[in-house]
């Protein structure tokens, strides 16, 4: 599917017209047969584009864990993100988590220490970083 | 259709992106979704997994204001600004390029004032004028040298020489200069020795004249003095030239 956005101003002859010129390009770029196209016209021609409705956003604490195997790789764990943890000054403010923080160390000790491991079933290492992320 | 990494990865061709950093929890929590195992191919899924995880664990890296600070710390801070607090200063309190550039000409000091520009000492003049060998510093006192050494000059000529040597401000006043001045020194002592010498070999040689004219063609048997006073020897009354009168 290919979405696009014309200019105010112009009749729906203009728009069918431009749409049918580009299909005529697209159409041999990506082997597809064109089986049907549309202009579809908002409420008001200087609308702005809504956003549509979507689940609510979870903001999570994601970690990542050093692996013991190699050095540079890595495995991820996210949880739930308890506001306090979350740096309050230095240039991560408000997005990364404070790893001294003594329920962060907690969690991240006992899962370092504890039989976790990442997919492929290699040991955790150490925690290396952890931050904000804002899932849907 | 699933992703799959290509054979050349990873290929060590990396792109540098600033990314702001309120946009990252946005961004991060997309990516989460590559690692989904059903999104890549079962054989390429260890891969891709690692891939992604190491591109998550680089989103604290502040890779950015590390770079930033790496050259901050290239350029130097103004002197005027170090007790400000790291995280306080602006690009501004560090020393430009055209900064450092004009300590380093500063350091190399002017070697001549130029109408337009200034002529800037070069290390290569520093080598020189070091050394004392070029062509433009202490040539003279090097003409000087080897007159010393291979003509007899005269002691006077040679401490005319050495005066002059002491006295050429543009020739003595570099430290090249001022090392050629002592070896054209020691080589006026040199040549003054050889004089000397000279004079010496002279004087035994005229000595000896003297002594062949008093004692005649034979050689004397006796010494000379006693031939002179005779058998009686000189004391406190009487001496030779009264027994020869």
């Amino acid at each position: 599917m290919m979405r696009g956005t014309f200019k105010a101003g112009f009749s729906t002859e203009d728009y069918l017209e431009a749409v049918a010129l580009l299909v005529e390009k697209v159409a041999p770029l990506s082997g597809c047969t064109i089986v049907r196209y549309a202009v579809v016209y908002r409420l008001r021609e200087t609308d702005p584009a809504t956003a549509r409705s979507t689940l609510s956003i979870t903001p999570l604490a994601r970690f990542l864990f050093t692996l013991t195997d190699t050095p540079d790789t890595f495995a991820e764990v996210s949880t739930p993100l308890d506001p306090s943890w979350v740096l309050t000054d230095g240039p991560l403010a408000g997005f990364g988590l404070d790893l001294a923080n003594s329920e962060v160390l907690d969690f991240t000790d006992s899962i370092t220490g504890g039989i976790w491991c990442d997919p492929f079933a290699i040991d955790l290492a150490a925690v290396d970083t952890a931050y904000v992320v804002e899932a849907s | 259709m699933r992703y799959e990494l290509p054979e050349d990865y990873p290929s060590g061709n990396c792109v540098f992106l600033s990314v702001d950093i309120r946009l990252l929890p946005i961004i991060g929590a997309r990516l989460s979704a590559l690692l989904e195992p059903r999104l890549w191919v079962a054989d390429g899924y260890q891969t891709g997994y690692r891939a992604i995880t190491e591109v998550l664990a680089q989103m604290t890296a502040l890779c950015s204001s590390n770079l930033i600070q790496e050259i901050r710390d290239f350029r130097g801070v103004k002197p005027e600004f170090e007790s400000t607090p790291v995280d306080e200063r602006t690009s501004d309190m560090y020393n430009s390029l055209n900064d450092s550039y004009a300590k380093m000409l500063e350091l190399r000091g002017i070697m001549d004032d130029g109408w337009f520009s200034d002529t800037y000492t070069t290390l290569k003049d520093v080598v020189q004028v070091t050394r004392g060998l070029d062509q433009t510093n202490a040539v003279g006192m090097w003409d000087t040298v080897k007159d010393l050494i291979i003509t007899s000059s005269s002691g006077a000529s040679i401490l005319t020489n050495i005066a002059d040597l002491l006295s050429d401000v543009g020739e003595t006043a570099v430290e090249g200069g001022l090392l050629t001045a002592l070896i054209a020194i020691e080589a006026s002592n040199a040549a003054i020795i050889q004089q000397q010498t000279l004079v010496q070999a002279s004087m035994f040689t005229t000595l000896d004249n003297i002594l062949r004219a008093l004692r005649g063609e034979t050689a004397p048997e006796d010494n000379i003095l006693q031939a002179i006073r005779g058998d009686v020897e000189a004391d406190a009354d009487r001496n030779v030239v009264e027994l020869l009168i």
